[in-house]
């Protein structure tokens, strides 16, 4: 090529016709010339298989057993350490005297009288230990605002973009069978987990285990009616505002019973009889507020791993 | 009794020993249903056997509420079965689709080339006359 | 025992034995089968009759209180969704693999006949 169509190509930002592959002209080339030219790219083509053959290579050999061989020696490793803490442990009958089991034992016998539920894992995860709980709600939150982050379309909206995109496409949609059987099941379905985040308090349950139920009411009705349906009364928006309105509450409810207690002043909030559904003080408002966060997390990491977006 | 240490204590225990009896059964069945689970040649009988699974373990939760005579285990077992169909209905749905969209993409390949063998041919024929 | 905890016993015992005996039949007829079509015949049986039964007996035996009402609630869910789910299952079976026409005799499909699907 010339001087001058190189600078001119150079000028225009064109693709160099010989970066990365030897010797493609445009112009008519003579079989000589084309002979020699293949016999290059053979070479250079050559080269590549060179390079990235792994299957002669010594030295990616080596490394390999290396590196099952050092796997090997570390699982290895940490499965003694792990026994031998196992066997540091007090056997099961002794476990009564340790040392290390007075906390649960005064919280076995204080706990009915100093939270007012029958339920004591409830009263340990929403009455002693509630900061705990929030910050497990507070990461269920931000786990979710994360997928959303990362699973986010940049697409702006005015090009006209496909609601559906093609992944579902063909999914069969509208079965009649599944649709009679949702209308009746999805109501006893949000029913039941509204029962047992509401007796947290009372018998085994509460706000996780709940909320999980009702995710899967949600889910049932999304699959049984489609999306489009499901985003009239749950959409990116309600999601946020329920999230945010739950833990806001719970951070507020928490503080103000911290700050009384940690001036030993009286928090004026009622124990009640234990064994009644308005009892224990505090409890039943925090199962709600976790059992909100939880069901929102569940139908939003369906949605974002099916669809893609809101 | 709330305990399951006794267990075929037939003669001061007999409801609980009779169903700790019939537990023992339907546990050998779960774990025959396994075999089912691993050996069917398709995904649909691997489906049908855990379908299966649940049900059995239905059984054995609500056996084991009546013997410990606590009354959340009920719960447990109505969340299990729910659990159990909401599995099924959206593993079928996700197959369905694939399977449809895989049958579509052989189907387009298919089409791209027998375009190209009638392509391939046109331009032969012109070269033939021309 | 008195007697009329006895009656319940036995009566308890008699449907927990039919519950267990579908439960055997159920699992003889999985394996029995060669296709995957007919096993959920006998799949289907064990999640109806066999948890009916054996619900009803834990019922009796363990008396008339709130427990007994949601065993009730489970079978009446139970007998809602199990259907529902053999449907999709055969709809995956059918729409799915497309094997079946070498297994059963197939008389025309939905699209020959003309209906939408």
């Amino acid at each position: 090529m010339k001087n001058s169509d190189r600078i001119r190509e150079w000028l225009l930002g064109d693709e160099s016709l010989y970066y990365d592959t030897m010797a493609v002209k445009s112009q008519s080339i003579n079989d000589e010339q084309a002979a020699v030219e293949e016999e290059l790219i053979k070479g250079s083509l050559d080269q590549k298989e060179k390079t990235f053959d792994t299957k002669h290579n010594r030295e990616i050999r080596t490394v390999s057993v290396l590196y099952n061989i050092l796997a090997a020696v570390f699982v290895i490793f940490i499965f003694v350490n792990l026994l031998m803490c196992v066997s540091y442990l007090p056997p099961l009958e002794e476990s009564q005297k340790a040392v290390n089991n007075e906390v649960s034992q005064r919280y076995i016998e204080k706990g009915l009288k100093e939270c007012g539920s029958t339920n004591i894992v409830a009263g340990m995860i929403l009455d002693y230990r509630a900061f705990d709980t929030f910050g497990e709600s507070n990461v269920l939150f931000i786990a979710t605002v994360t997928v959303l982050i990362l699973m986010r379309n940049n697409r702006k909206k005015e090009d006209g973009a496909v609601s559906d995109p093609d992944d579902r496409r063909l999914e069969p949609k509208d079965d009649i069978i599944l649709q009679k059987a949702a209308t009746f099941l999805v109501p006893v379905i949000v029913m039941f987990g509204i029962y047992v985040i509401m007796n947290g308090h009372l018998s085994p349950g509460g706000g996780f285990s709940g909320g999980a139920v009702i995710g899967a009411g949600l889910i049932l009705y999304a699959n049984a009616f489609g999306f489009h349906k499901t985003e009239r009364f749950f959409t990116e928006k309600t999601y946020k505002w329920i999230s945010f309105t739950a833990l806001t509450f719970y951070c507020l409810a928490k503080s103000y019973s911290f700050f009384t207690g940690a001036n030993h002043l009286e928090s004026h909030i009622p124990l009640g009889k234990a064994g009644a559904i308005l009892s224990a003080g505090l409890i039943l408002p925090l199962n709600i507020c976790v059992g909100l966060v939880v069901a929102c997390t569940m139908y939003t990491f369906y949605c974002m791993f099916r669809k893609g977006d809101f | 009794m709330h305990d399951i240490s006794a267990f075929f204590d037939f003669t001061n225990h007999p409801v609980e020993s009779t169903l700790i009896c019939f537990m023992m059964g339907l546990a050998l069945f779960l774990i025959i249903c396994l075999v089912r689970a691993v050996k069917g040649p398709k995904a649909c009988d691997r489906l049908v056997a855990v379908n299966m699974m649940g049900s059995i373990t239905m059984v054995i939760i609500a056996c084991l509420c009546v013997v410990l005579d606590e009354g959340f285990l009920a719960d447990i077992c109505l969340i299990y079965s729910l659990l159990s169909f909401l599995a099924v209905v959206l593993f079928a749905k996700v197959k369905i689709g694939i399977y449809r969209q895989e049958l579509e993409r052989e189907e387009a390949v298919l089409e791209q080339e027998s375009i190209d063998i009638l392509v391939k041919e046109n331009t032969e024929g012109k070269n033939g006359n021309a | 025992m008195g007697t009329l905890e006895l009656i319940r016993f036995i009566a308890g015992i008699i449907l927990l034995s039919v519950g267990f005996v579908t439960f055997l039949t159920e699992l003889v007829g999985v394996f029995h089968f060669k296709y995957v079509l007919n096993r959920m015949h006998a799949a289907g049986m064990g999640d109806t009759l066999g948890v009916f039964s054996s619900m009803l007996g834990l019922i009796i035996i363990n008396g008339l209180n709130m427990t007994s009402v949601k065993f009730g609630l489970i079978i009446v869910f139970l007998w809602f969704t199990s259907p529902v789910a053999t449907h999709m299952l055969a709809e995956m079976e059918c729409g799915a693999d497309g094997q079946y026409k070498d297994e059963c005799r197939v008389s025309a499909t939905v699209k020959e006949l003309g209906e939408d699907e």
